[in-house]
Formats: C-alpha cells, sequence, structure tokens
C-alpha cells in the first residue's frame, strides 16, 4: 500500500540560516567581485574506484551582466566571457572559440550555458539569489561551531538537500565569505563529492569593460554548442 | 700615505658592494606590483601556449596523460551547484555501459575447450557457478537487438567472411556457438560468483560444523562431499583464472596497470594507457611506418584479400616493397577478439557503444564474438583525432577530414569534440 509522503519539514538551526542570510547579502549587494575557486570532484569508476580530479578558476562578476570565468582543468584552458549581449567560450590552447547571443542577465546567461554542458565554478554565487537553496532546498541544517581552517577558526555550516549534503566554512568578521563549500551527492553511486575552496575574495575589484570583450585571435575559428545545433547526424546547422 | 690608500680601497670595496646589490636586486625592484593596475586575473586571451604568431598554429592532442579520464563512469560530482544538487544534471550524452567489454569476451575466445569442460553436477538452484540460462531473458532480448543493429552494418558490406562462414555452419556448430556466447555473457558473472563463492566456502567451514551437530551422520558425508567437490573447483576455477590472465597479458603485452607509468614519454598526447609497451604498434604510431616485422604476438586478421596483421590496436600490411611492414589505418571490416585496450568508450547516434582507437571505431558483434571495424558512424563524437587530418572549411564551418571521413568540431560536455559528420 502507498502511503503518500508529506512534504518534508524544514528544520535548519537559526544560528545556520542568520550566518548564510548575511553572507549572501553581502555577496548580493556587492556591485562586483572577483574570486578564485579551487575546484576539486570526484568520478566513480565503474570498479567503485573514485578519482579526484581538480579544476582551478577566477571568476570576475560585474553586476548586473558581466562576467568572466578563466579556469584550467584536465579538459585545458576556457575562457567564458559575458559582455551583456554575447557569451563567448574561449579554447586558447585548440584556437578555437563558440560565440552566442546572450540573455541580458548573469542568471539567465548562466541557465544557457550549464545546459550547454559549460563548467561553471559553484554557480549560486554569481546568481542574483546566491541562497535561494537555502529557502527552496534545504530540509535540515546545523550550525557546527568555530572550526580551524587555514590558520583561523571559521563557522562550519551542515545543510541537507533531496539528494545531496552540504558542508560550508564561512569567515565571520565585518565582511562574512565562504571559504570552503562540500556538496556530497549522496544518492549517486559511490556518493562522488564536489569541493570548492575560494579565495581571493574582493568584494571591490576595478573592473573595465574590456575585461569582459573578446577579439578573436589570428587564426580562431568559431565553433558551435553541438547542444544548440545537433541534427543527429554531426552536419551543418 | 698608508691610511690614504687603505682609505680608498674601502671607498673602493663599498662601491662594488652597492653595484652587486643593485644587480641582485634591481630585477625584483624595478619589477612590477603583482595585483597592481591589471588585475591578476586579467589574463592575456590570446597568449600563453596557443600563441600563434602569424605561424601554423598547432592543434595539440589534449588528452593530458590521463588514462581513466575517458572510462566509463558509475557516477560523477563534476558539476557543483547547490540550487540544482537534487535534480538529475542534464547529460547531453549517454555515461550508459559500453558494448565493449574487454576481458570477458576475450577470454572466451574459440579456442578455448575449458569453455565446455564438464563440471560436477550441481543443480541451479544451490550452486554459486550455476551458468545461467533461461532466466536471462533481458540479456537475450538485450543481445537480439544488437544483432538486428549488426545486421544493419553487415547490409553496408563489412563482414562478408563471415557470412560465409555462417552459411557453412551445422546445427552442431551453431550450438557450440551458443555455449560459447553464454559462457562469454557469464564470464563477468562468473568472476562475481567466485569471490562470493569463496566467501561462502569460508562461511560453510564454519556452518558445516553446526549443521553437522544437528544433522548427523549423513548430512556430515553429503557435507564433506560437497566442500571436496567445492574445494576442487575453486581450484579448476582459479587455475583458470591464473590462465586467463596470462593469456590476457600475453596478448596485450601489458599488465593493464592504469596507474604505472613509467614510460610516459612514448605515451603522449592520445594514448594513455598502454604501460612500458615498447612495440610501434602502441607507442605513438604514425599511420605508414614501416617496421621489419609486426610485434611478437600479432594476429592475422585477413580483410578483402589483405593479410593484415593486429596488434594492440594496430593493423599493419605488408610493404607495397615487398619487405616488412606497414602500419595502415583500421581497414573497415576487419574482425579482432579485442579492440585496443586503450579505446575511448563512444556512442552513436541510437545510443550503440563503440570502442574508439585513433580514428577507428570497432563495434562488438555478439554472433561471432568479436570486434568489428566499421565505417565511423556520423553523429559520433569522439575528443580526439589522430594526427594527419587535413582542416578544410566548407561553407564557412571548419572540419577536419581524416581518411574519408570529415569531423566537425562543436563544442560539448565542456570541451571541444570532433563529430563525425555527412557531408
Amino acid at each position: 500500500m502507498l502511503i503518500a509522503e508529506p512534504a518534508p519539514a524544514r528544520v535548519v538551526d537559526p544560528a545556520a540560516d542568520r550566518i548564510m542570510e548575511r553572507v549572501c547579502e553581502q555577496l548580493k549587494s556587492a556591485p562586483a567581485f572577483t574570486v578564485r575557486a579551487d575546484i576539486s570532484y570526484d568520478d566513480v569508476l565503474k570498479s567503485g574506484l573514485k578519482v579526484q580530479y581538480h579544476r582551478s578558476n577566477e571568476v570576475v562578476l560585474d553586476r548586473p551582466n558581466h562576467l568572466r570565468i578563466d579556469s584550467e582543468s584536465d579538459k585545458g584552458r576556457r575562457t567564458l566571457l559575458y559582455d551583456g549581449q554575447t557569451v563567448t567560450v574561449f579554447d586558447p590552447d585548440l584556437n578555437m572559440y563558440v560565440r552566442t547571443p546572450a540573455p541580458d542577465t548573469i542568471d539567465a546567461t548562466l541557465d544557457k550555458v550549464v545546459d550547454y554542458g559549460v563548467a561553471v565554478p559553484l554557480e549560486d554565487l554569481m546568481r542574483i539569489e546566491p541562497c535561494a537553496w537555502l529557502n527552496e532546498e534545504v530540509t535540515e541544517g546545523y550550525y557546527g561551531g568555530w572550526h580551524y581552517m587555514d590558520g583561523r577558526y571559521v563557522h562550519h555550516l551542515l545543510f541537507r538537500v533531496a539528494a545531496a549534503d552540504f558542508q560550508l566554512w564561512v569567515e565571520g568578521g565585518e565582511v562574512p565569505v565562504m571559504r570552503k563549500v562540500i556538496i556530497e551527492y549522496r544518492e549517486r553511486e559511490g556518493a562522488p563529492r564536489y569541493e570548492a575552496l575560494l579565495s581571493d575574495w574582493n568584494l571591490r575589484p576595478s573592473v573595465k569593460e574590456s575585461d569582459f570583450a573578446f577579439t578573436p585571435p589570428a587564426g580562431a575559428d568559431r565553433i558551435e554548442f553541438r547542444a544548440a545545433y545537433d541534427t543527429g547526424k554531426g552536419d551543418r546547422p | 700615505m698608508i691610511v690614504q690608500i687603505s682609505h680608498r680601497k674601502s671607498v673602493k670595496v663599498l662601491l662594488y658592494t652597492i653595484f652587486a646589490t643593485l644587480l641582485i636586486t634591481g630585477p625584483i625592484l624595478l619589477s612590477p606590483l603583482p595585483g597592481g593596475d591589471g588585475a591578476v586575473w586579467a589574463r592575456d586571451l590570446g597568449g600563453g601556449r596557443a600563441a600563434g604568431g602569424g605561424e601554423k598554429r598547432a592543434r595539440p592532442q589534449r588528452q593530458s596523460a590521463s588514462k581513466i579520464d575517458r572510462k566509463p563512469r558509475a557516477s560523477s560530482a563534476d558539476r557543483g551547484s547547490m540550487r540544482r544538487a537534487s535534480a538529475e544534471r542534464p547529460r547531453t550524452r549517454p555515461q550508459a555501459k559500453p558494448k565493449a567489454k574487454l576481458k570477458a569476451q576475450q577470454r572466451a575466445s574459440a579456442d578455448r575447450p575449458k569453455a565446455q569442460r564438464p563440471k560436477p553436477d550441481r543443480s541451479a538452484g544451490n550452486q554459486p557457478f550455476a551458468r545461467k540460462e533461461a532466466s536471462r531473458s533481458p540479456q537475450k532480448m538485450a543481445s537480439a537487438d544488437r544483432q538486428v543493429k549488426r545486421e544493419g552494418l553487415k547490409s553496408k558490406g563489412s563482414g562478408q567472411q563471415q557470412n560465409t562462414a555462417r552459411q557453412r555452419s551445422t546445427e552442431r556448430d551453431k550450438q557450440v556457438k551458443e555455449g560459447r556466447k553464454q559462457y562469454a555473457e557469464n564470464q563477468e558473472d562468473i568472476r562475481k560468483e567466485r569471490k562470493e563463492a569463496m566467501e561462502e566456502l569460508q562461511q560453510n567451514k564454519f556452518d558445516h560444523r553446526d549443521d553437522a551437530r544437528e544433522d548427523r551422520q549423513d548430512h556430515m558425508d553429503d557435507a564433506r562431499k560437497d566442500r571436496q567437490d567445492f574445494q576442487e573447483d575453486m581450484a579448476d576455477e582459479r587455475r583458470d583464472l591464473y590462465e586467463d590472465i596470462y593469456d590476457d597479458r600475453r596478448y596485450w603485452g601489458n599488465d593493464n596497470d592504469y596507474w604505472d607509468d613509467d614510460d610516459d614519454d612514448d605515451n603522449n598526447g592520445w594514448l594513455w594507457g598502454i604501460a612500458g609497451a615498447a612495440v610501434g604498434g602502441l607507442a605513438g604510431y604514425a599511420i605508414g611506418a614501416a617496421v621489419n616485422e609486426p610485434p611478437e604476438g600479432t594476429v592475422a586478421v585477413p580483410v578483402g584479400g589483405v593479410p593484415y596483421q593486429y596488434y594492440g590496436g594496430a593493423f599493419y600490411e605488408p610493404a607495397p616493397s615487398g619487405a616488412g611492414y606497414v602500419t595502415t589505418p583500421a581497414p573497415v571490416g576487419a574482425q579482432v577478439e579485442a579492440p585496443p585496450i586503450d579505446c575511448t568508450v563512444v556512442f552513436g547516434p541510437e545510443d550503440e557503444g563503440y570502442c574508439y582507437f585513433q580514428g577507428a571505431f570497432f563495434i562488438y558483434d555478439d554472433s561471432a564474438n568479436q570486434y568489428v571495424v566499421v565505417e565511423p558512424p556520423a553523429g559520433t563524437s569522439v575528443t580526439y583525432l589522430p594526427p594527419g587530418y587535413e582542416e578544410v572549411s566548407i561553407e564557412g564551418s571548419k572540419y577536419m577530414k581524416l581518411g574519408g571521413t570529415y569531423y566537425r568540431p562543436y563544442y560539448e560536455d565542456d570541451e571541444v569534440v570532433y563529430v563525425v559528420s555527412e557531408v
């Protein structure tokens, strides 16, 4: 006999909510910011062995509609540039780039590129509501107190959503910022983890229009997102 | 006077010291401050390895040096979003199981009478090694499905030899074939069962003691006999296993150790994987390279009258000069027992799995228990192309032409891929 499960109640330590609200308020009110995100993530092989890979990212965000992410990983180097009108993903090693008209907000542009398979580090940070998940997804939340990390003591927070568990480390003080995030996809085979170390926060950077502009280098080839043009046969769009 | 000289000397020393200090610290003092006006993150777009400078640019084969990042995986956390953490990640391409099971099929090689070795009688219900029969209907259905696909491929003109062979086969041959196929399908289960049986065996030692106490003499006898049979069988199975491993190693000429990396310099780019491979066919061969003779352990693979030799992914054909061999692109229609061990699993437009290696697509043929080289299937994306392609522009779009096949570069799953195109 099937019994409909009631929607899970949200049980969150008010201290955890308070800290996250402060962090996100800070982030939202910053007209621009830069941050470095060192990502590590697991792949689980068929044998059950876990493999951890790394990806480095430098993020520059300028509200309302400019974004730049320089990254490097096993798949090579990438630069994502969004200037409010177009979004470009450039692979400097192969000298190829994708360029497509973009929506006029960072949120909508993120939706678009993420759907096209571009890896964006911890996209929540860049959204207009960086803590949307806190109210929409979280079912449990705990405040773990102060824990040592990298030479200082920081707030340690635990959250649970339907299919994953989060751990967050938040540095307190006048400008509270996230230092580290772990997402453990506990429903996936082998419970792989995504970890982000966040450093070099700057909530008052000096940015200029040219930081987000793209001029194709000599000989660069323009290609397309396959998801946008795929006809199933790989032929012309 | 003496005082004056020493004074002059000390002035000299002082000057030299200042000069030397400036020489050392100058570059440091004069260098731009980090994080100054141009922020550290604002990297030069054109710079670095890609800098063209008007010269012919290189397109490096990126496959880094990873030997595992293209292997099929059970799961991944490669994207991080707290907002979407509970949503399934949309997949541009399937990650399902490939048809390229390297070891299992390979081990069921045709010339192995062991496959039909009679086993001590065990009723299927109780015995961990029981071959699965009628209960495997889902797999059977799946294999029938593949059969249809294979037929489709064949009609494009790939395995004529196989067709004639099949016409000749008698009812008895069919049964043997069926048996081998079953054997191949069961290999993985058997391996698992071996392990379970091993554990069970340990368990039995204790269980039987208790059982015997309760159930008296006849049961004791049974148990002892069972155990004896069981142990003999375990020995047999283990022997098989070792032989198989030995065969595998001999066949591949390597230990199949993904982490062992002592021969890396030859292993650049697209070839991540064969540890210690010393043979031309494995360590970065170039199509057209001449060798006196193919490496030891090659298999004769005749295709359309050409006596190709095959070893670990490389095909050799007799050199036109008549002396020696040259490496050659994989001939469509070639059937081999095992595909290159370091192939990448890729999926065709109907989600059929291929083993891709150096521009060649291998597909597993159930009925022949062989891997067959087929025409590159349109719509399939690969992450690298072997050297030797030509860049062409068609109606403003870039294509890479390799052999007779056009590949179109696209951006997919956070990297540039090359999609087999119908131009």
